[in-house]
């Protein structure tokens, strides 16, 4: 399987603080990753050492064959990318930007953007800095798409847009997807974006990649058990796959990944009046799972498709 | 590419230009009006940037020699370099487009040197432009009533040649990341001396200008490093 981007042990420091934490990412091309995770644990730092932005302390990444730290102007002009807060110079009008970014590349389409640009009904008179958030967004799209680019590579890129305008940024990213292919990386902590366009996730908590598997299986994966009880619940012994339980009023809630034979067994050494099994969206498990005890929370990571299991890895 | 890469860093600090340019203008017109007493200082505002601001002597002067264009000059000058060289590199910090631009198809050295080169050229010509407007006046006969030899005009050209030095310091320094300002500002403190001394120096063409070509290698080496070692985030 090819692989548009691959990151090895890739580790960045700002000072003593480790912000990603030997990163070994793998993402086959034609896919649509969803890079998720909360405030501050790494995302936007990986996606500038995927574009030479920021270079790592140690370990090393590549983007179409290319370290990334050195990535050729023509491999460049295959990756477009959208930072956080779209950032285009605000002096310019739509048509000046459109005219500067055209200008670095070969391949231009201009029928594709007219059409971007007139679906979200923006006239190239206007100025980028009377533009709002959201306009500035799809703006943003529409440049970044115009060249037939390989490889998209988006952060955060609905962060701040209102449902609305978030919805029809992602109709128009479902359909630039749907060009064979093209391979898109996007960060995100909006969930339900994800869990509409990303085939495939990965979890970074405090710079460790925690969960690298197809999105279906995440959900699948991650399960909450409800034990009834008649009193106080007592406490639920440690175990492989447990990520967190706490007690809710008599009931004592569990997450757990691979909930199986064993975690049946221990749950009903505890002699609960009922036990279950509740299934999570994207949205659920990931904050369940995100929220336990970070240092013992389950790795699953390193499949390579959808056929093969996930092992249990325990704690990192 | 290049085309588009110098209109964007044109429409960005073209205003910046034109403001230095109006500026010297005015100093060129006070200069000369103190040379012919045409009691232009004498306008209501004129004669406060005259005698305040540009420090011009109230008698009758001699262009390039006595109540000349230096103090102006190099006022200007200063300020020109230092905010076209942070404009270029704490701006584009400022408004996060420095991963816009720096992702373009295009080498990082390139896109660096094409701001350099701009800028450094922007500065040289529209500096230039008040010597030689002033020159010329003072050359043409019957302008003012003392002589004029071009050599008068060598210690402000030692000037302009030293301005791109401080324009590359300002650079450097915006482009460095640093903790607080006092540490960003080690660039311009450390180009103060060769600047000052490539503008003071007798000998202009065998110790000035190899020093301020010296100082500027360095810079652009330095800044050439920091821009392709820094992190951008």
């Amino acid at each position: 399987m090819e692989h548009v981007i691959e990151t090895r042990r890739l580790t960045k420091y700002y000072g003593s603080k480790c912000v990603v934490n030997n990163l070994d990412l793998r993402i086959p091309r034609g896919s649509v990753y969803g890079f998720l995770g909360r405030n501050g644990t790494g995302k936007s730092t990986t996606i500038k050492m995927l574009l030479g932005l920021v270079h790592p302390t140690r370990g090393s990444a590549f983007v179409l064959g290319e370290n990334a730290a050195e990535l050729s102007p023509d491999a460049r002009g295959r990756i477009a990318y959208l930072a956080e807060g779209h950032p285009i110079y605000r002096w310019m009008t739509i048509r000046d930007a459109v005219r500067f970014t055209r200008a670095f590349h070969r391949q231009w389409n201009q029928p594709l953007l007219d059409q971007i640009l007139d679906h979200f009904e923006l006239s190239p008179k206007q100025k980028i800095r009377r533009l709002s958030h959201g306009q500035r967004a799809q703006v943003s799209l529409a440049l970044a798409v115009a060249p037939d680019p390989e490889v998209l590579i988006l952060d955060d890129p609905t962060i701040g847009l209102d449902t609305v305008v978030r919805r029809d940024f992602l109709e128009s990213l479902i359909q630039i997807i749907q060009r064979q292919g093209r391979t898109i990386l996007f960060s995100s902590h909006i969930l339900s974006d994800v869990e509409r366009v990303a085939d495939r996730i990965g979890i970074l908590v405090d710079g460790v990649l925690r969960v690298d598997c197809p999105t279906e299986k995440f959900k699948q994966r991650v399960r909450k058990i409800v034990l009834g009880f008649a009193g106080e619940p007592p406490e639920f012994p440690a175990c492989p796959g447990l990520v967190s339980s706490r007690t809710v009023g008599t009931d004592l809630e569990l997450i757990v990944v691979d909930y199986g034979d064993e975690h049946q067994r221990l749950a009903e050494s505890l002699e609960p009046s009922s036990i279950e099994v509740v299934d999570l969206n994207l949205e659920e498990a990931f904050i369940e799972y995100t929220r336990g005890p970070r240092r013992r929370l389950p790795i699953f990571a390193g499949e390579e498709s959808d056929d093969q299991s996930i092992g249990n890895q325990g704690a990192a | 590419m290049i085309r588009a890469l110098a209109i964007k860093e044109l429409r960005e600090i073209g205003w910046i230009v034109a403001i230095a340019l109006a500026v010297y203008m005015i100093a060129v017109a006070a200069v000369a009006s103190t040379a012919v007493e045409s009691g232009l200082q004498r306008i209501p505002g004129l004669d406060w940037l005259v005698y305040q601001i540009l420090q011009l002597d109230s008698y009758r002067s001699l262009p390039f020699v006595s109540g000349d264009l230096n103090g102006p000059f190099i006022l200007t000058s200063l300020a020109l370099a230092l905010v076209l060289g942070f404009r270029q590199s704490v701006g584009e910090a400022q408004a996060d487009t420095f991963g816009f631009l720096l992702h373009r198809p295009l080498g990082r050295r390139t896109i660096l040197l094409m701001k350099l080169a701009l800028a450094v050229g922007l500065l040289w010509l529209v500096s230039a432009i008040p010597i030689l407007v002033l020159a010329w006046w003072a050359a043409t006969p019957g302008s003012h009533p003392s002589p004029f030899e071009w050599s008068m005009t060598y210690p402000i050209w030692k000037t302009w040649a030293a301005m791109p030095v401080v324009y590359l310091g300002a650079f450097l320094s915006g482009l460095r990341p640093a903790r607080w300002w006092g540490t960003r500002l080690v660039p311009l403190a450390a180009i103060a001396m060769p600047a000052l001394a490539a503008s003071l120096i007798p000998m202009w063409w065998f110790f000035s200008v190899p020093l301020a070509a010296l100082a500027a290698v360095l810079l652009i080496v330095s800044i050439l490093w920091v821009g392709e070692t820094r992190d951008y985030s």
